[in-house]
């Protein structure tokens, strides 16, 4: 029996000087991407210890006093506290189920469709709702939803119906903003689904073709399971951001009466931690909320792979 | 000989002119000030702005003006550069919660040894003892804390027109109002043959300029409020200090907006509504009756003849509830805050912020910066400076960004500003109608709810109420004994009563509840 002898280490650090060289262009490229998440995602970590101390700007991140956990039990200890988390994981929820759907669907019909040129016509009309803000669709929503002037309620009156307040009842609130979320970036999400698509062999519906299998069959057997693999990526990446239930959305349309479905932990945030200037409170729920998604991806993860065979890493 | 003198006396003034020049940018002070911009319908003011220059040559100073954002916008702004510890070295603030916790981190300097080097302006503006008292910290002042120069300006506007065409009379009582308000939702007073009238505009807005909305429903229910005698967030009795909302006369207020909302005599988008749409909606005659500031209405009129060419408004005095009371809200008697920070101190800045605030108190510096270009934005008629409306607000603004350092409030200042208009045949003197805002409002003053600092959970308990009061309003909840005790006992979940209790102890050591 023989051993070979372990390399010397800096014959080691020469093939791996060599290696870097050969790859050197890689290595370039990779570069600026690495440089973002050092900066704009890992520099960060460090100033987020703020959310253990009572922040004082002129004291600087690391003179500030320690606090402890104050910052959060201030959070948790928020008379809304259940009911932010509630609102958020329904709505987060309900954007997920509801949102995925028509974006596979709506892939599976543009990789169906044999007319090219219709599928790109309507591939671009339904992208374009996702580049609009929610200022906008706000102004949208309100000249279709609004109880005096909204088309929809014009057409309920016309009926004999009363009119809806869609966005002050707290019966519609939710559904109307999972509904225009969904109406929003349904071309968007579809793009992934899409490219799972166009990545499967086209020879497997040939072959199933000739077997005799119906558009139906083909679609059931074929597209969908060739898209489970990025259908998981996309459940979890959604898990790991499932308390961000859309800030921004949320704050155009949501008012005082619609408060108890409505306000979220991130609209909470803004009016407790960024009105209120309570900067270490703000980052205190933002670490929650990162805390709360890691397990989320980390569990979801080891689920997929022992149940779909396929998981994120 | 002679060419040798030339060459000596050009060497020697060309030093000298160098020396000049490098004595003066040796001099020259760089000096940041960030205000809310007064005109927030025109762009800031251009780099080659006569104030940049003249400020430089005179006065020594480098300014580097820069425009806050107006609303939550600009208040965020200031307090990431406050977390970011770069705050300007003189600038406005709006948000108290934001002024205190600047003084609570020591990001701000007093301002009592820059006084005695701004003697006009200190003396015509910051000697009231009682209204530096709203910025004393452990005897120090840290801000200019301004005289008011506009408040009270807001009331409610009545169509005449259409209390003409259906032979109604100007309401003076609630009862009245709500009649009024029913007519001209169900009786077509446009004659357009179409349901699209509304007895009433308002939404729930809490801008705090000029006004003081007080917890609850905002500034344009405070009417309602004042005729039950229950206006503004406190009931300022010294002996039974306690929240306006605990009295009974408050839950009658409520119920009385419950029937304006069940009556359907509000524009049913009113609780989702933002200001920017009501004036849209009144400006295009929707409303018999509306809420809005004289500014507003100045700034709405062109439109509002155009769209009504026969219209005729009239400002409503505030209507009388069932005791006789009335009131158009509550108001505070402090203007513009400016607030310098403490590394503009450190660096030696002080002197040069007084020369600024000086200059910018009277003669040239007022004029440039309250009235822009003579003769281009304003005139002199009899020596009343008058904007000249016929250069169009996004232009005349731009030179006026500044204005608020400059004003004062003066009543020659208020003609100036308000003019006289013609618009669709109708003459409008708004200052005039500024006044009768004024007289007619019964406004409370609350200067005393600028001493109660925020709650550690303000959010929430603006919530609380706010939300509640909503849900009373839209029916969401109905107004009987249960629900409303169920109210007034929830306000403990969100430490109420500490709020109060804070509340009553400032108002007290302040010397505003005695």
């Amino acid at each position: 029996m023989s051993f070979a002898p372990a390399p010397q280490p800096n014959r080691r650090l020469k093939r791996l000087a060599q290696s870097v060289w050969q790859h050197r262009m890689l290595y370039l490229m990779l570069l600026p991407g690495l440089a973002y998440f050092i900066i704009f995602r890992y520099w960060p970590l460090w100033n987020a210890q703020i959310a253990f101390r009572d922040f004082q700007p002129t004291l600087g991140v690391w003179g500030s006093p320690w606090v402890g956990f104050q910052h959060f039990q201030e959070f948790f200890g928020s008379y809304y506290f259940s009911q932010l988390l509630v609102n958020t994981l329904v709505i987060s929820l309900g954007k997920i189920v509801l949102g995925i759907p028509p974006a596979i669907l709506l892939a599976v019909a543009l990789h169906e469709t044999s007319r090219r040129f219709l599928s790109r016509i309507v591939q671009t009309l339904s992208y374009l709702p996702h580049f609009l803000s929610w200022v906008i669709v706000y102004g949208i929503l309100l000249a279709m939803l609004s109880p005096s002037e909204g088309l929809i309620n014009a057409g309920l009156r016309a009926i004999g119906l009363e009119p809806v307040p869609f966005l002050t009842s707290t019966a519609t609130f939710q559904p109307v903003v999972v509904l225009s979320e969904v109406w929003k970036e349904t071309g968007w999400s579809a793009i992934l689904f899409l490219a799972a698509l166009l990545s499967i062999n086209p020879a497997l519906y040939e072959a199933a073709a000739i077997d005799g299998a119906s558009r139906w069959q083909q679609i059931r057997h074929i597209s969908l399971p060739g898209m489970m693999d990025v259908l998981v990526l996309v459940v979890l990446l959604k898990l790991g951001s499932i308390l961000d239930a859309g800030f921004h959305q949320i704050f155009v349309l949501y008012s005082l009466p619609v408060y108890s479905v409505g306000d979220i932990i991130d609209t909470w945030v803004y009016r407790q931690g960024i009105q209120n200037f309570q900067f270490s409170l703000a980052t205190a729920v933002g670490l929650f909320k990162g805390l709360i998604g890691l397990v989320l991806i980390v569990v979801a993860n080891r689920l997929a792979r022992r149940f779909v065979g396929t998981g994120l890493y | 000989m002679r060419k040798s003198f030339r060459l000596l006396f050009s060497l020697a003034l060309s030093s000298g002119l160098a020396a000049s020049w490098a004595l003066a940018q040796v001099s020259l002070t760089d000096l940041s000030v960030a205000l809310y911009a007064a005109n927030p319908e025109a762009p800031a003011p251009p780099a080659n702005w006569d104030v940049y220059r003249i400020v430089r040559e005179k006065l020594g100073i480098n300014l580097k003006f820069t425009m806050l954002p107006t609303g939550a916008d600009g208040d965020n702004r200031l307090g990431a550069l406050a977390a970011a510890n770069d705050l300007p070295d003189l600038f406005e603030v709006r948000s108290l919660a934001l002024f205190d916790r600047l003084v609570q981190q020591g990001q701000l300097a007093p301002v009592n040894s820059l006084l005695p080097q701004m003697p006009g302006r200190a003396n015509d503006r910051y000697n009231d003892a009682k209204r530096n008292l709203l910025v004393t910290n452990n005897g120090q002042i840290y801000g200019f804390l301004e005289p008011v120069t506009l408040s009270r300006q807001y009331g409610i506007w009545v169509r005449k027109d259409w209390l003409d065409k259906l032979g109604l009379k100007t309401p003076t009582t609630l009862e009245e109002f709500f009649e009024v308000a029913k007519a001209f939702t169900e009786r077509d007073p446009d004659g357009n043959g179409r349901n699209d009238t509304f007895g009433f505009g308002g939404v729930i807005d809490f801008d705090t300029a000029g006004i003081l909305p007080g917890l609850g429903l905002g500034n344009h229910f405070q009417w309602v409020y004042g005729a039950y005698g229950v206006a503004g967030t406190w009931n300022y009795n010294p002996r039974a200090f306690a929240a306006n909302l605990r009295e009974a006369n408050f839950r009658k207020a409520t119920e009385y907006i419950r029937r304006l909302v069940e009556a359907k005599v509000i524009d049913p988008d009113w609780a989702t509504m933002r200001r920017a749409d009501l004036r849209t909606r009144w400006q295009q005659g929707r409303y018999g009756m509306f809420f809005e500031s004289v500014g507003g209405l100045q700034a709405g009129l062109q439109n509002f003849h155009a769209n009504n060419p026969n219209a005729e408004l009239l400002l409503l005095p505030p209507p009388k509830g069932p005791e006789g009371k009335s009131s158009m809200g509550t108001y505070s008697s402090a203007g513009w805050l400016y607030a310098v920070s403490k590394r503009a101190i450190d660096s030696g800045k002080g002197a040069a912020i007084a020369r600024f605030l000086e200059w910018a108190h009277r003669g040239e510096g007022y004029f440039l910066l309250g009235w822009g270009r003579y003769r281009t934005d304003y005139t002199l008629p009899n020596n009343v400076p008058t904007i000249n409306t016929q250069v169009p607000i996004n232009v005349r603004g731009s030179y006026t960004q500044m204005r608020w350092l400059a004003f004062n409030g003066n009543p020659l200042e208020m003609r100036g500003r308000y003019p006289e208009i013609n618009v669709g045949g109708r003459k409008y003197v708004m200052h005039q109608l500024m006044a009768q805002a004024q007289r007619q409002g019964n406004w409370i003053d609350r200067t005393g709810d600028l001493v109660v600092k925020a709650a550690s959970n303000q959010a929430d308990l603006e919530r609380y109420v706010s939300e509640n009061l909503v849900q009373f309003v839209l029916g969401q909840r109905p107004i009987n004994d249960a629900n409303w005790s169920q109210f007034l006992s929830g306000l403990r979940n969100v430490r109420f009563e500490q709020y109060e209790a804070a509340a009553e102890k400032a108002l007290k050591d302040s010397g505003y509840l005695r």
